[in-house]
């Protein structure tokens, strides 16, 4: 019984031999989940303590999860530098970034020295100006697209108006109705669509987890 | 079975090479016997009428169905060439063709690689053979093979019988200038010798878009620059007056867990508000700590951004944990260990839902507040009305009131309210450029 569980399934015809899940691996992943379910719904110490030390031992494996996507990532550009690949500098360049800054951060910490200098002046304002980019592309895509050719569009184009213009000072000084038209907006018709979405998002997340508990090797293929 | 001493694949016993490699398996055995030689059937009696300067090429313009012809080669003879059509056989052609400056070769002899003798036909087409032993040599008696004794296996197909090239004639099917050129880029490219040129798509400008970009700098940047015009700021929200409420009503010795998760896109609207609050608890919680952590990589350099920019005495204990790994479970591991009176999320709205989500299924739930910037109000609404969040502060606006109202800052002093007028143009500037392309847009209808 033993050596089943530890052993693969034996492969059929029609299984191709990547697709195959080893039965124990399975077996552990549906314990754990309904484990971690049964935390959140149920009060007791059993299941509270057995399921905050699942939740703790996912936080350690997503950290060496994350060790080995950066050696991933290194020997994947390491290998475009050396066969001098399309675009090696970038990777060249991406190396050099990863060692440097790791060698940083592990001597002076993640908020001193060359570390936080690197995020306050160079990642945040860069980051800035690229976000930025998106108001001059906005402002040409309004004049093109946001034209008026039915009672559809006539709607769209002054309810953008109304919030846009509302949510700022321009709105009360302009007349306190644009203010209170937005507010009726987005708190009525906005908030009525953003709970849906919310909803659907929750529904569709267990269904997906209790369709993994009952067939999880379908889930894997 | 015969292993072959060459490549040690078993071969049966009745074999003399082997079948892979072709080694000899048994020296002593015989060789196996080619087919006898096939006597050429009786040329045909009758030839179609053909012009003077064919006459001597004995070609099979129609050759039977039934008999297969093989070509063999043959050496044109020594005859000298005859230059002029024979008057003997007068033919249309006569009259028309010049042979005076044709190459010297004998028209009259048969083309190249064409025998003058009769066409030796061979037997009837072998059928594949089924069993193992091979076939050697059958139907073989002539050709380029004739002859060729050894240990290769004549397939079926070498014995079937093809007609010979037809004389070329110009049909529809031969190519033309245009598909030969684009066959030989084709070959050239699939050679390597010729890397194609990219395609480029003409994409649709707008013309004068540059105009509308310098205008939307303009605009934002004049009025700001010379201070031309302050907006007035309009009464605090509910959300808002929320917000500094519950950060007022925190304990002197109060520990605060601060959530830092957002990036540079919306860093400009967001640390101004983290700013302000860090502000507050400042003179809120003199006693207490403040707690930072991250759920992304860069969160601890930007809270400590923040830390930087707030004013206040020193007397707070500020501690920056930085990064938790594990996500959603990093969160769920932290609100669960962690005693803290109020947490604080600074984020988007899709990882402010998911603080959300794992505060609540904590009991008892800690009081949770919220910095979003003005693109995350609407999903964000849903928890503040049902009282998951206990305030918020949703965009430039509520951050200038905040600053505003709850910290006695002046516009001169608090930057949400200076990027609150440069976003207040921005807009009023997209508003009216959404406005003339309609208006232009009915224009050009109306025409």
């Amino acid at each position: 019984m033993l050596n089943r569980l530890l052993r693969r399934q034996p492969a059929s015809d029609a299984t191709p031999p990547r697709q195959r899940l080893p039965l124990l691996s399975l077996v552990i992943t549906i314990a754990v989940s309904i484990v971690v379910l049964m935390d959140v719904l149920l009060d007791t110490p059993l299941v509270n303590g057995v399921g905050g030390l699942f939740v703790t031992y996912a936080v350690i494996i997503a950290s060496f999860a994350l060790i080995l996507g950066v050696i991933h990532l290194l020997r994947v550009h390491t290998r475009r530098v050396q066969q001098r690949a399309n675009g090696w500098l970038y990777s060249l360049l991406l190396i050099v970034t990863v060692v440097f800054f790791t060698v940083v951060g592990l001597i002076e910490g993640p908020t001193r020295g060359m570390t936080q200098w690197s995020v306050t002046y160079l990642l945040l304002p860069l980051q800035s100006a690229f976000f930025s980019l998106l108001a001059f592309f906005l402002i040409s895509v309004l004049y093109r697209s946001a034209r008026i050719r039915s009672w559809e569009s006539l709607l769209l184009v002054v309810t953008a108006a109304l919030v846009v213009v509302g949510g700022t000072p321009l709105g009360a000084t302009i007349s306190p109705a644009i203010e209170t038209a937005k507010e009726w907006v987005l708190s009525g018709i906005a908030t009525a669509g953003a709970r849906g979405i919310v909803l659907g998002v929750a529904v569709g997340t267990v269904i997906t987890a209790f369709r993994f508990i009952a067939d999880g090797r379908r889930i894997f293929k | 079975m015969i292993t072959c001493p060459s490549c040690g694949i078993d071969n049966p016993d009745s074999r003399v090479f082997c079948a892979v490699c072709g080694t000899r398996l048994q020296a002593d055995a015989p060789l196996p016997e080619l087919a006898q030689e096939v006597s050429p059937p009786e040329p045909a009696a009758k030839k179609p009428a053909l012009p003077s300067w064919l006459q001597g090429a004995d070609l099979e313009l129609d050759p039977p169905p039934i008999a297969p012809v093989i070509p063999t080669f043959t050496f044109p003879s020594s005859e000298p060439r005859r230059t002029t059509p024979d008057p003997a056989t007068p033919g249309d052609w006569d009259d028309k063709l010049d042979f005076s400056d044709l190459p010297d070769w004998e028209l009259d002899e048969p083309l190249s690689g064409m025998s003058s003798a009769p066409a030796t036909p061979i037997a009837e087409p072998v059928a594949p053979v089924v069993e193992d032993e091979p076939v050697y040599g059958e139907g073989e008696g002539s050709g380029l093979l004739s002859g060729v004794r050894g240990p290769i296996p004549i397939e079926p197909i070498v014995s079937i019988a093809h007609r010979p090239p037809a004389f070329p004639t110009i049909t529809e099917d031969m190519p033309t200038d245009e598909s030969q050129s684009a066959a030989n880029l084709f070959a050239q490219i699939a050679g390597g010798a010729v890397r194609p040129e990219p395609i480029t798509v003409q994409r649709p400008t707008l013309r004068g878009a540059g105009l509308l970009y310098l205008l939307l700098a303009l605009v934002v940047a004049i009025p700001l620059a010379l201070n031309l015009i302050v907006f007035d700021l309009p009464a605090p929200r509910a959300s808002v007056e929320a917000f500094a409420r519950t950060v007022n009503t925190l304990p002197s010795d109060g520990t605060v867990l601060v959530a830092v998760d957002y990036d540079g896109g919306v860093q400009d609207e967001l640390t101004p508000a983290l700013a302000a609050t860090l502000t507050q608890l400042h003179g809120v919680i003199p006693e207490g700590a403040i707690v930072a952590v991250s759920t992304s990589p860069f969160g601890a350099a930007v809270a400590e951004t923040a830390w930087t920019s707030s004013q206040g005495d020193a007397g707070v204990t500020w501690e920056n944990r930085g990064f938790i790994s594990g996500g959603i479970s990093g969160q769920r591991a932290l609100l669960a260990s962690t005693a803290a009176d109020l947490v604080i999320v600074v984020a988007e709205s899709g990882k402010v839902t998911s603080w959300v989500e794992q505060d609540t299924a904590l009991a008892p739930a800690y009081p949770l507040l919220a910095i979003v910037p003005a693109t995350s109000e609407t999903m964000l609404s849903p928890y503040l009305a049902s009282g998951q969040i206990s305030g918020a502060l949703m965009s430039l606006n509520d951050t200038a009131t905040y600053e505003s109202n709850t910290l006695g800052l002046r516009r001169r002093d608090s930057i949400g309210w200076q990027r609150l007028d440069a976003a207040t143009l921005a807009a009023a500037t997209m508003v009216g450029v959404m406005l003339l392309g309609s208006v232009v847009g009915l224009f050009k209808r109306g025409r």
